[in-house]
């Protein structure tokens, strides 16, 4: 099946072979590929539960195409990057799906749970939240997403199972799947238990606490979709920060921040 | 002529408004930015009616009237009031914790612009040599380097990420070991 946007796109005339259609929360996403080999590197990037839908009609469409003499990768008419079309892919899915999801507001964060409670580590890409959360599992805590907190209407937090991505001295990354790192299908979603707003400094200092308002506006300002869906948005994350402990400030050693985080969540 | 100071009036269009315990959160839709009006500042904000004055507010809520005064120029800045207040009385001196407050930093309003969507975050790599201020810390077309700042010869381009206690690389740009 090659997947259709209603309108027509530019590249639509190109020899498109095949490809699929997933909807996860809510909108319809439609990759087609000019190669098998690249439909093999889209499946491997779906998420675990991510559904294959029937019918080719969707919301926002990607290409990938590769020969001998271009490579090239669009999200609708607009061209992506200029590099290996599945790296760009991969690199981009999940903000463009956090971006556009109907039922569930996405944040920038490391997200574990702990004790029945989920703790969200709201930050930036390059800030630290995948060796912090690494360090949260190593000491008990369980995997929810190295990178993006998907919260619902009520304020409850849900995984999103992408594999970890830790960087590597001199260049390059690890990836650990989430099975590996003791995710497993179907987890309840989890209230917040703590926000706790971190960067990584050669010095440690002590931690200030926020309010629910100013742990709200940690979150926001991480939010995937805070311009076109503001109203849900709020909503989402002032119910999930009501109540709350939260924390900011400057992080010392990882293992440290996380033996200290966990004091706090437990 | 009036010599009244003018009274204050709330906005109250194209703004969605969330209560977080005592505080609010302000998002105004014309300007793209999110305000969070702490618990004093949400109480002169509510009560921003047209029909007192920073004195009046001051006594019917409570808050010191340098605080009030305080409070309506950050809501100002902010464009959440629809009628800014303008004072005809003569300057008075103030102390530099009402002169701290006049700039916003005790009155309890902090604002912020949305967050870029994810499809206008740049989202695409950098091509080799390309570098520039603007793509610190973007990855590199091709490998797996980012564009980083060699501050010993003043250029930019792409490097392999090293870590903030690498004794041996001057980088603007690390990452937390």
């Amino acid at each position: 099946m090659i997947p259709r946007l209603q309108q027509r796109l530019s590249s639509d005339s190109w020899p498109w072979i095949d490809g699929l259609v997933v909807a996860p929360y809510g909108t319809r996403i439609g990759i087609r590929v000019n190669t098998h080999v690249l439909l093999e590197g889209v499946h491997r990037c779906l998420l675990p539960g991510w559904q294959l839908q029937q019918e080719p009609e969707v919301d926002f469409l990607w290409s990938l195409f590769q020969d001998e003499e271009r490579s090239e990768v669009f999200y609708g008419d607009e061209k992506i990057g200029y590099n290996n079309p599945l790296t760009e892919f991969a690199r981009n899915l999940h903000l463009y799906v956090g971006d556009t999801a109907q039922q569930r507001t996405f944040v920038h964060a490391g997200v574990v749970s702990f004790a029945g409670k989920a703790l969200l580590l709201p930050g930036s890409s390059h800030a630290g939240k995948s060796t912090l959360t690494k360090a949260l599992l190593d000491r008990g805590a369980n995997y929810f997403s190295d990178d993006l907190a998907v919260i619902d209407e009520d304020g409850r937090v849900h995984a999103y199972p992408k594999p970890m991505s830790l960087r590597k001295k001199g260049g390059g990354t690890d990836e650990i799947a989430a099975l590996q790192l003791g995710w497993r299908p179907h987890l309840e979603p989890l209230p917040v238990g703590l926000v706790a707003r971190l960067r990584y400094g050669s010095e440690a200092a002590p931690w200030q606490t926020m309010t629910p308002a100013e742990a709200t506006f940690a979150l926001i300002e991480n939010c995937l979709s805070a311009r076109r869906e503001p109203a849900r948005d709020l909503r989402c994350l002032a119910r999930a920060c009501t109540g709350v402990k939260a924390v900011q400030g400057t992080r010392g050693e990882a293992g440290q921040a996380a033996a200290e985080l966990l004091r706090l969540l437990a | 002529m009036n010599n009244q100071p003018a009274s204050p009036v709330a906005r109250a269009t194209d703004l969605i408004i969330t209560e977080v315990g005592d505080d609010l959160i302000v998002y105004d839709e014309l300007s793209s930015q999110f305000h969070l009006l702490e618990r004093d500042a949400a109480t002169v904000w509510r009560a921003v009616d047209g029909s007192r004055t920073a004195d009046d507010l001051g006594v019917s809520t409570g808050i010191a009237t340098s605080e009030v005064e305080a409070i309506l120029d950050r809501l100002s800045t902010a464009e959440l009031l629809a009628k800014p207040p303008t004072r005809h009385e003569a300057p008075r001196l103030i102390s530099r914790r009402q002169a701290l407050a006049r700039v916003g930093l005790a009155a309890g309003v902090f604002s912020m612009v949305a967050p870029l969507p994810a499809a206008a975050q740049s989202p695409t790599c950098v091509p080799f040599n390309q570098c520039t201020q603007q793509t610190l810390g973007q990855t590199c077309c091709d490998t797996s380097l980012i564009c980083g700042h060699d501050m010993r010869d003043n250029v930019f381009h792409c490097f392999a990420p090293v870590f903030c206690d690498d004794p041996d690389f001057w980088q603007v740009q690390c990452w937390p070991s």
